[in-house]
């Protein structure tokens, strides 16, 4: 008996903690809602956990927020940062900012598509960076950085075998790293790719095990070690005009960029010069002769965000951001391949009926439109708030997408802008 | 020549330490004195001196860590 | 159809835990049931090479027939009075064991980096265990031979996909044993324990360094490459360092979950860590790092070489026959890792570290008296071996070739 009472007293911690740790894994648990300030902080923080997570996007559009995707120009808090802008004024939108340096078509479509029927009818908002598509598309290091498993499980179930949207992202899944990281996930993304559905198993395996695993472990962690950037934005707001004026905020915006850049002949920000250019500019120079957005996969990846937006009946604003024209002009990127990609990506968008867009392209020769190299700032961001807020009030007419499956193939994908037609608007 | 006093000779030859008869219970392995290299050299010489065969297979080193352990092992095997 | 990799999820500590109940019941009132174990170490060895993994599977079938056919018909030529112990039978029997393990080794290098088929995961470290026995039977250590029993030996599930490497003969006196009970509940207690430490290890501790820090840290080195010479910036101070964590955390943790287990089935596979961060020397290291290894090498590589040279008179200098000793132990164990050039460079820096050390120990002992030992000097060579053995590390991570010829 007393070796009995050993055993129990060796064997009770450890069983409790199995007990506590299945029961909030995969036991039926509901934790509450995040609350509206953790949502008002998770709206700025640029949280890759925010990017992966499910509910606190949820709560946001729940809240009324309008969620803003884009990637690392959204990091760029300068005092006409939309975030900013809608602190002080009331801009009829409040953005909430999903991205960071990195984060693709492919990226965004994993954790749009998990967001469901709570995406029925929103307006949201797309900042294309004309850098996305590079040639190679996404880099499967930064996918794998935003990567999430809850997903991919959310994906795995509402997938259509027979579907080229669904067959395509299983296989740009696969072909990433974190896709065949977890075997039975990898199992039914082959499944999916190969025309097959889901065996009852498979479902079921999903839906009791994966599923809750990851949805609490979202609830649980999501939210914790969020950057707090509230008290920043204050900051930035303070020296703004107490009503809203356009024209003096471009006033001011010249004043501030022409302020903050100082050390350069590019029109770039002091602090972004000093650390991320000072020692290569010399050998930037000329690097970008042959650099082009007009091919690759990204444009295929792309699509597939498009059709989140028709399955959901979103209304998206695209807006397509330019290239600082003397770092152009310094670096030997062409203004005539900026064309080209813009060319492109607008015959996607309104071949298919996705007509809001605020075109930037050529606005890089704008004094103080980008903060930096590529990132919007000061004039940018005051462009940008203005096509969000007119896009925020207006009324627009229910819309009808008409998606091509075309855009999923290499043939569009590798497709010379040149021979591609011009839509009217 | 008895097992004890031919181990023991061995041993301070091998590890150059004379007052190795004084600490017959201290682990060589822990305090350095014996590495793999004359761990291997103790074989051989038991080899050749006492004509007794340890393949290094047997070297349990739980069993041999120790002179006390070495010589009680030695004798085992002379007996054998 | 469900796949699970050991150790990896939550899914396969749930089955553990539900398959382990009887077990620890029959063990705990004195009975071990073989066929219950065995019925849970095929259920495991399926549920890890079923699904995308069959390939695997039948690599493993087929690698486990033919190697207890080489043990087996060695074990009957040593046995019987008629033979003498001829080292080329010996040889033969050796190259056939460690053929599938070679071709699965050479295949990357010959075939472009793809894995051949049939690669199964744990495969050197069955091999490990085979190669063991058999020279164990030339010495005529091993006495007696049962297929099942070395079935048992060799597939034991916990330690079937990275060690730690056992030996037959300590193997088989747990497993024919039944342990008393009230050290069996010391058993359950340490194994609790140990499980407990490597989820601390693993998942917590790895998953900060390899998950968290780590990729920020390559993504930094990788961005500053080109602004320093040989791409030396401190971020890659910082890839050292993280690795090397990382590296500890990860193996050491996985390899508590291996021992942990084994305890609570009432065997004692041996530990493969003991604080190697605080070693004082680079032996000192390896025999506190990745020891069953380590131990391996040590007995089966270099111990037998150094017997061989000595007996033979290779050299005259034992200090020569030392240093060719480590030469060769490090640079088979560079080899194992890979055919890639960072781990035979890892491979010879740790020989010639080895080489230093035993030189070093040599001057020590001629000057002790001048030389001062205190506790500071033993901790700047705390610190001097830790640095040296991260910087290793950084070699071996392989992060080198990609920050270099990437």
């Amino acid at each position: 008996m007393l070796n009995f009472k050993k055993l129990l007293a060796v064997l009770a911690p450890a069983l409790t903690a199995a007990i506590l740790a299945i029961v909030v894994l995969y036991g039926p648990l509901r934790l509450t809602a995040p609350s509206s300030m953790t949502v008002q902080k998770a709206a700025t923080s640029l949280s890759p956990n925010i990017l992966r997570g499910n509910q606190i996007k949820k709560q946001a559009l729940d809240d009324g927020y309008t969620l803003v995707i884009g990637s690392s120009e959204l990091s760029r808090f300068d005092n006409f940062h939309p975030s900013v802008l809608t602190q002080k004024y009331q801009r009829g939108y409040q953005p909430f900012l999903l991205g960071s340096p990195g984060t693709q078509s492919l990226t965004h479509f994993f954790s749009l598509q998990a967001l469901g029927n709570d995406l029925d009818n929103k307006k949201v908002v797309v900042i294309l960076s004309p850098q996305w598509f590079d040639q190679k598309g996404v880099k499967p290091a930064m996918f794998d950085h935003y990567y999430s498993k809850q997903q991919a499980i959310y994906f795995l179930r509402h997938a259509n075998a027979n579907s080229m949207a669904s067959r395509y992202a299983a296989s740009r899944l696969l072909a990433m790293p974190s896709g065949s990281a977890d075997n039975n996930i990898k199992l039914d993304l082959e499944n999916i790719k190969k025309y097959q559905s889901l065996s009852t198993t498979q479902k079921l395996f999903l839906d009791k095990v994966s599923r809750p695993n990851a949805e609490h472990q979202d609830q649980l962690f999501s939210s914790l070690f969020l950057p707090d950037r509230r008290s920043e934005i204050v900051a930035q707001e303070k020296v703004l005009p107490a009503k809203y004026d356009y024209q003096k905020l471009q006033t001011m915006a010249t004043t501030l960029g022409k302020e903050h850049s100082t050390n350069n002949d590019f029109r770039i920000d002091d602090h972004f010069f000093d650390h991320q250019l000072k020692h290569s500019v010399g050998s930037l120079k000329g690097r970008q002769v042959g650099k082009s957005y007009e091919y690759g996969p990204e444009y295929a990846d792309f699509q597939l965000l498009l059709q989140v937006f028709k399955q959901h009946n979103v209304k998206p604003l695209f807006i397509i951001p330019p290239v600082n024209s003397q770092w152009m002009a310094y670096t030997g990127l062409r203004q005539s391949m900026l064309d080209n990609f813009n060319q492109k990506i607008t015959y996607q968008l309104r071949s298919q009926g996705f007509n809001q867009i605020a075109d930037f392209h050529k606005q890089g020769d704008v004094p103080y439109f980008m903060e930096d190299t590529i990132h919007l700032g000061w004039q940018g961001w005051v462009a940008t708030d203005r096509s969000i807020s007119r896009f925020s009030e207006q009324k627009i007419a229910q819309p009808h997408y008409r998606l091509n499956d075309y855009f999923y193939k290499s043939a569009w994908c590798n497709r010379n802008p040149q021979t591609i037609p011009t839509l009217s608007k | 020549m008895d097992t004890k006093e031919t181990v023991l000779n061995i041993l301070a030859d091998l590890t150059g330490d004379t007052t190795i008869q004084n600490n017959l219970d201290e682990s060589l392995f822990d305090s350095g004195l014996l590495d793999s290299m004359a761990t291997v050299q103790l074989l051989l010489e038991l080899q050749q001196q006492l004509d007794i065969d340890v393949p290094v297979s047997e070297l349990e080193r739980t069993e041999w860590d120790t002179p006390n352990k070495i010589i009680t092992q030695v004798d085992h095997l002379r007996n054998a | 159809m469900l796949n699970i990799q050991p150790y990896q999820n939550p899914q396969y500590f749930l089955l553990l835990l539900l398959a382990f109940i009887p077990l620890v019941i029959g063990l705990y009132n004195g009975h071990r049931w073989r066929w219950y174990e065995s019925l849970i170490s095929l259920l495991f060895i399926f549920l890890i090479f079923d699904a995308d993994k069959t390939i695997q599977g039948f690599a493993l079938i087929g690698y486990t027939i033919t190697q207890a056919l080489i043990v087996k018909i060695y074990f009957h030529y040593r046995t019987n009075k008629r033979f003498n112990n001829n080292f080329w039978i010996f040889a033969v029997a050796i190259g056939l064991s460690i053929l599938q393990l070679v071709v699965v080794k050479l295949t990357p290098l010959l075939a472009n980096g793809k894995d051949s088929i049939i690669a199964f995961l744990g495969i050197s470290y069955l091999t490990f265990k085979t190669v063991g026995m058999i020279i164990e039977i030339r010495d005529g250590a091993i006495k007696e031979f049962s297929f099942i029993k070395f079935l048992q030996f060799l597939l034991f599930f916990p330690t079937i996909s990275s060690g730690p490497i056992d030996r037959y003969r300590r193997f088989i006196k747990d497993y024919d044993n039944v342990p008393d009970q009230s050290s069996y509940i010391g058993l359950i207690g340490q194994g609790v324990h140990y499980i407990f430490l490597g989820l601390l290890y693993k998942f917590i501790l790895g998953y900060l360094f390899g998950t968290l820090w780590l990729p920020e840290l390559e993504q930094m080195a990788m961005a500053q490459r080109h602004n320093h010479p040989f791409g030396i910036s401190l971020a890659l101070v910082g890839v050292m360092y993280c690795y090397s964590m990382y590296l500890f955390f990860d193996f050491a943790g996985y390899s508590l979950f291996a021992v942990g287990t084994s305890y609570l089935m009432g065997i004692k596979t041996p530990m493969n860590f003991n604080l190697p961060f605080i070693s004082q020397n680079i032996k000192d290291f390896w025999n506190r790092w990745h020891m069953t290894l380590s131990f391996w090498f040590r007995d089966y590589v270099y111990m037998r070489f150094v017997f061989w040279a000595l007996k033979k008179k290779l050299f005259k200098s034992r200090i020569t026959i030392a240093n060719l000793g480590y030469l060769l132990l490090f640079l088979l164990m560079g080899l194992w890792h890979g055919e890639y050039w960072y781990y035979i460079i890892y491979g010879l820096l740790h020989a010639g570290l080895m080489i230093g050390n035993d030189a070093w120990l040599r001057f020590k002992k001629k000057h002790q008296k001048y030389l001062p030992s205190n506790r500071f000097t033993k901790l700047s060579a705390i610190f001097l071996t830790f640095n040296i053995v991260c910087f290793s590390f950084l070699i071996f991570s392989g992060f080198l070739d990609t920050l270099w010829f990437k």
